[in-house]
């Protein structure tokens, strides 16, 4: 599973010019779920991640390294949610090792890729709505000043976050990075991550083997690397 | 505690009986009498006039969102089921106007050229997802039959019929209300006569078979605060449509006490 390593070494550049620190999730107070349906209205919202058209990334790399990702951590650059005041510019990426063995192939490797990644559609904290456009690749959130009142972080969520995952047999370990710090550069991680987006969808292309005139089609560069390396011996 | 399913009222009638006036009249008495309860005012009407009776400067319109939806589509982006949720519970987030407790959502021009209805299907349900939020549903519906609106009056409650007292208007109610009994899972109905212009024809007008809530004088106060451009909130507790719909708003069984 190397389609996504390039991801990986693009994500580690960027995280090693920056602090990193480690959230105890595990140790973290369970915290509700609620309803899928329910709305933080403004006047109950305290600040919204990636409100006013503040950077809203969020981005999945799937690897079977157990080096790139050796176990669950959930990591932040930047304020914790309790110390946000108010809009604040926000990246969410899953860095998650995967049964390379229970992957599949062909169709099979693109749906189970895909459920992986919609893992973020289950996802309802209390106090945290999650606002995901997948037309724009925003994931924004806003968060609810109750859920601030009772200590909701990064570690409540992050925790929802891998139990989620985890719930897709082939995951065996999610490294979770949250992004709040606004001197960060959102643009270079978005880049790095519009290139994992990109391997996915060529995946679906190359399966699908879909009819077009590949010269013309912008994905033409990323399928003969996803290509290459179906050929190369290493399932994608 | 678990949230009860919203109280949803529909104003529907012929055009020009003042259902958008009568729509605003019941947002702003169930805020007064219901303090800290949620209220969703819709704007059904394709000509946009409940959010000027409200105050609300209108921005995007679940019709902007279909639109923006099919454009997507053409591009050959339809999205899985959950991504085309998320998409619309997004952007309907965005086009919901927020009020201190009343919000404000308008629809906007429907259909047009090309119809999805994949698309159209997933906006309703997004409107029944956004709906159990709020406490208080007010549709203001679109002139005529066309809209006992499938997409967003399927579960009204309380279908409020709106009429002057001329046959052409009691006819349509008449209409609307056989439609409705058929498509609408209403619990209660009734009906308004608004803009009578002598009180005197009330009598034979009770005498037609209509469970009558209120019949509300043609209210010169009401006429001037339009032709301002002043939202319902600048009208006095004492006019004719206040009181009138305050009137039908009891009888039907959404405001009580005193």
């Amino acid at each position: 599973m190397r389609l996504y390593d390039e991801c990986f070494e693009g994500v580690k550049r960027i995280l090693d010019e920056h602090p990193v620190k480690k959230l105890d999730f595990g140790s973290a107070p369970k915290w509700q779920e609620t309803d899928k349906n329910k709305i933080i209205f403004q006047s109950d919202t305290a600040f919204e991640l990636g409100g006013n058209n503040l950077p809203a990334l969020s981005g999945v790399a799937l690897t079977d390294s157990y080096s790139l990702v050796p176990d669950d951590e959930v990591l932040l650059i930047g304020r914790d949610l309790t110390e946000i005041n108010g809009d604040s510019p926000f990246a969410r990426i899953a860095l998650i090792r995967v049964k390379e063995s229970e992957m599949g192939t062909g169709e099979q490797l693109y749906q189970t890729v895909r459920k992986i990644e919609f893992a973020r559609y289950h996802i309802h904290p209390e106090g945290y709505m999650m606002r995901i456009s997948a037309f724009t690749h925003r994931e924004a959130a806003r968060v609810g000043r109750d859920a601030l009142k009772k200590g909701l972080g990064f570690a409540h969520i992050g925790r929802f976050f891998i139990k989620e995952y985890k719930k897709q047999p082939q995951v065996e370990a999610v490294k979770l990075l949250f992004v709040t710090d606004e001197s960060f550069p959102y643009d270079l991680l978005e880049q790095v991550m519009k290139k994992s987006e990109s391997i996915t969808t060529a995946l679906d292309h190359i399966m699908r083997d879909i009819k077009m005139d590949c010269t013309s089609c912008g994905l033409k560069a990323v399928c003969d690397e996803v290509e290459a390396l179906c050929a190369g011996g290493d399932n994608p | 505690m678990k949230k009860t399913d919203p109280i949803i009222l529909a104003f529907v009638g012929k055009g020009g009986v003042g259902k958008t006036s009568l729509s605003a009249a019941a947002v702003r008495l169930l805020a007064k009498n219901n303090p800290g309860k949620k209220i969703l005012a819709i704007d059904a009407d394709p000509a946009v006039g409940l959010a000027t009776a409200l105050g609300v400067d209108a921005g995007l319109t679940v019709d902007d969102i279909r639109k923006s939806f099919v454009k997507q589509a053409e591009k050959g982006n339809t999205g899985t089921a959950l991504e085309l949720l998320s998409e619309a519970k997004y952007r309907m987030i965005d086009a919901v106007t927020e009020n201190g407790d009343v919000s404000f959502l308008a629809i906007g021009r429907p259909e047009g050229a090309g119809c999805y209805c994949k698309v159209n299907a997933y906006l309703k349900e997004i409107i029944a997802m956004i709906a159990g939020n709020y406490d208080f549903i007010v549709i203001d519906g679109e002139a005529g039959i066309e809209q006992v609106n499938r997409r967003v009056m399927e579960k009204v409650t309380h279908l409020i019929l709106v009429s002057d007292a001329s046959k052409k208007g009691l006819q349509v109610i008449k209409t609307i209300l056989s439609v409705a009994e058929e498509m609408v899972m209403f619990e209660k109905t009734g009906t308004v006569i608004n803009r009578i212009p002598d009180m005197a024809l009330a009598a034979c007008l009770e005498e037609k078979g209509l469970e009558i809530l209120s019949i509300i004088p043609d209210d010169r106060e009401m006429a001037i605060n339009d032709a301002k451009g002043n939202s319902i909130y600048s009208l006095a507790e004492t006019s004719a449509l206040i009181r009138g719909t305050e009137t039908a708003l009891r009888k039907i069984g959404v405001i009580h006490g005193e």
